[in-house]
């Protein structure tokens, strides 16, 4: 069976030079977890996986497995494997040969490697293309070798950097549940690094947001969605992305409003709170494309507004409101809208976010 | 603006048939799609209309004038690529002015164009600036920009959001759709993701293979896909497909499969008609699978595969013998590894197994 570890990053820090690549990193992986870390090219996802694989070292800063400090263990020594985006094939091997090296080359002996090969290829039922030529495999046979590969080695944590980027968005759909379904039927600890906000949210338990080498949040991706932290997470995760709007705090008599020019937004029930923890009266207003319902006739509050794009999906929509010079993304269930029609929004009062504009910090 | 039409135009490249026997029929200040996977034609058909390629056969004709020996300067057509090939030390005016300068247009004329240009594109506060100054999304407007100053009649667009990344893609689209509505140009787009022809095109091509499988609003492909490639292309997540065998019994029919018999007695006698064996493929998409955590009546039962939160939809996988079928759940819906679910199909497809033909005419849906 498996052995299993948690991993625990403390106060990791990465410098190349001047840049400061990952900064004071405070992260716990449990046992059987799949995390992964998330965000934008230069966010420090790609170097914490690699000092956590070994191949970088960390300028200062600690990783545990299992409470035990391997920092100063080399790659090999760490029983991990890793899986990338540009796999390792060896051309002139069969997929068999593939598989098999990790053990070969730690001198296993022959009828464990049989049985480790056949036990990884019936897991991503792939035992058909064994004997096949390499030069014959498709894109996502070669991928399912690559994993094939990892798993023989039955380290304590799998680490994943962006190993779909190459596949189209077709067999990225699928891949992504083959190999969510993969490391949580075998219960392994899952490291995955990925820029697509998609990726991580369908495959994760948990989600590590970063950019320029800080952690933003680190939470269940219901979490994430439902309560982002800051700015940054609230438009990172999520698409169509959040909407959001610049508005001024502002009291008039007994009731409190949202004042973003176009259009005024009674918050007196959250006034108490947005006075207690922003900075200052100017805060975003964020809400989802899916949290803004769209009315044809008018409404009691509701905003006035023109449809000025449709973006059709087959069941769905996405349609770009223009309220004034504000425009809103809305997904639209059923979209029997025309562009140029005139229409009523209103927002899910009990979905709406509201940022400080300055520090970026949720305050609802 | 211009149509532009093809007429049986086929091009081969030594052994292999890049576009075979094409007619289509694009539309004065249309926003046409050619879309396909890789290998399916479309930047060759592009070349050809571009004028760099001639075809092997057939006829390419804009404003219905042939042009197969019009050369390409002549044919009042521009290309934007997936790399926008701006000039890295000239400033984004100068990228712009660059087409207009070549044709020695005055400068005050110059000046006016590439202005009006990078009003429609909002990217007049970048005109000073150089590429490398640029976001991946404002570089490709300035790459259009450069394509637009010039007021050609045909506008084609290799892939221009490809390199994009996912996120900013989405944003793109939306905002490219509203630019494309405002120039008054006819425009040809070439992509393999069908998620930019469906929310931006009037009309697409979907092609494969250099063939020609249907031509259609995106609506129409949507829900009257012709055949398996199309049905299977159309939608995200993908329609989902499981081989049938069709058979009667005792005054009843049925879809067979080895995990689940699916009744169909009301359509017996269409589909006796139209098939050409009883091997079918049955065909549901996502969106048209309704769960239920309990069983009901004319539901099947399956197990989870594995279930993917993709807010705001929930994708369920589910385990129909080898295959994977995806159903698409509303956000509260909440189920585990090797649950078991039941699940009613509310619209089906079928397809001949042979001949890959649609056989209901897409109007089957069960309440």
């Amino acid at each position: 069976m498996l052995r299993l570890a948690n991993v625990k990053l403390e106060h990791l820090t990465k410098t190349f030079g001047e840049v400061v690549a990952v900064n004071d990193l405070n992260l716990e992986i449990k046992d059987k977890d799949f995390v992964c870390l998330l965000g934008p090219s230069g966010c420090g996802k790609t170097t914490t996986l690699r000092m956590i694989g070994g191949v970088e070292t960390p300028t200062s800063g600690e990783i545990y497995f299992d409470d035990k400090p391997v920092t100063d263990l080399p790659s090999k020594d760490r029983d991990i494997a890793m899986v990338f985006q540009f796999y390792v094939i060896y051309p002139d091997m069969k997929p068999y040969d593939q598989i098999a090296f990790p053990l070969k080359v730690r001198k296993f002996p022959k009828h464990e490697i049989k049985e480790r090969v056949e036990e990884a290829t019936s897991i991503l039922r792939i035992e058909y293309l064994l004997e096949k030529p390499i030069s014959q495999l498709t894109v996502d046979e070669r991928q399912r070798i690559e994993l094939a590969r990892a798993l023989v080695r039955k380290p304590q944590v799998y680490l994943l950097d962006e190993p779909l980027t190459n596949l189209d968005a077709k067999l990225r759909a699928h891949m992504r549940a083959e190999i969510k379904r993969l490391f949580k039927s075998i219960g392994a600890t899952t490291i995955y690094v990925t820029h697509d906000q998609v990726e991580a949210m369908s495959m994760a338990d948990k989600i590590a947001v970063m950019t320029l080498g800080f952690l933003q949040q680190y939470d269940s991706p219901d979490e994430l969605y439902d309560h982002p932290k800051n700015l940054f997470v609230a438009g990172f995760v999520g698409s169509p992305s959040m909407n959001f709007i610049d508005c001024t705090f502002v009291k008039e008599g007994e009731k409190a409003y949202l004042d973003a020019a176009e259009f005024k937004y009674e918050v007196t029930d959250l006034a108490e709170k947005i006075e207690k923890d922003s900075t200052s009266p100017e805060v975003t207003l964020g809400i989802r494309p899916e949290d803004i319902e769209i009315h044809v006739s008018r409404q009691r509050n509701a905003l006035s507004a023109d449809v000025s794009i449709l973006e059709p999906m087959g069941h769905r929509a996405i349609a770009h409101i223009q309220l004034g010079g504000i425009t809103l993304v809305v997904n639209v269930d059923l979209p029997k809208l025309k562009t140029g029609d005139k229409v009523w929004l209103t927002f899910k009062k009990e979905k709406i976010h509201i940022f400080d504009k300055k520090t970026g910090a949720s305050i609802i | 603006m211009a149509s532009v039409s093809l007429k049986e135009v086929s091009k081969k490249f030594g052994n292999i048939t890049a576009v075979e026997n094409l007619t289509i029929d694009i539309k004065d200040g249309e926003f046409f799609s050619l879309l396909g996977p890789s290998g399916a034609g479309k930047t060759t058909i592009l070349r050809m209309i571009a004028g760099v390629e001639k075809p092997d056969k057939g006829s390419i004709y804009i404003d219905d004038v042939p042009v197969n020996d019009v050369p390409p300067k002549e044919r009042d057509v521009t290309m934007v690529f997936q790399s926008y090939a701006l000039f890295p030390h000239k400033t984004v005016y100068e990228n712009m002015a660059y087409p207009l300068r070549k044709r020695n247009m005055p400068e005050t004329e110059v000046k006016k164009i590439v202005h009006e240009t990078a009003e429609i594109l909002h990217i007049r506060h970048l005109l000073s600036r150089l590429p490398k100054q640029l976001s991946g999304g404002e570089r490709q407007r300035v790459g259009l920009g450069r394509a637009m100053v010039r007021q050609p009649k045909v506008c084609l667009l290799d892939e221009p959001l490809t390199n994009l990344d996912a996120k900013l893609r989405v944003e793109m689209r939306g905002e490219f759709k509203k630019i494309c509505g405002n120039l008054k140009t006819t425009i040809v787009y070439a992509t393999p993701d069908q998620l930019e022809s469906v929310t931006m095109a009037h009309r697409i091509a979907v092609l494969d293979k250099g063939k020609l499988l249907q031509c259609d609003s995106p609506d129409e492909l949507y829900n009257r896909p012709k055949n398996f490639f199309v049905a299977g292309f159309i939608g995200s997540p993908a329609m989902n497909f499981v081989d049938c065998t069709f058979i009667e019994e005792d005054k009843k029919a049925y879809l067979d499969t080895a995990e689940f018999r699916y009744e169909i007695t009301d359509l017996a006698e269409k589909i006796k008609s139209r098939i050409t064996s009883s091997e079918v493929i049955l065909g549901v998409r996502p969106e048209h699978i309704k769960i239920s955590k309990s069983i009901e009546e004319g539901y099947i039962q399956l197990e989870v595969f594995v279930s993917e939160r993709l807010r705001p939809q929930i994708i369920v996988d589910l385990k129909a013998g080898e295959k994977v079928i995806k159903a698409l759940a509303p956000a509260e819906f909440d189920a585990d590894i090797g649950d078991k679910i039941w699940v009613k199909f509310e619209k089906i497809f079928l397809f001949d197994k042979r001949t890959g033909e649609e056989i209901t005419g897409g109007d089957v849906a069960f309440g």
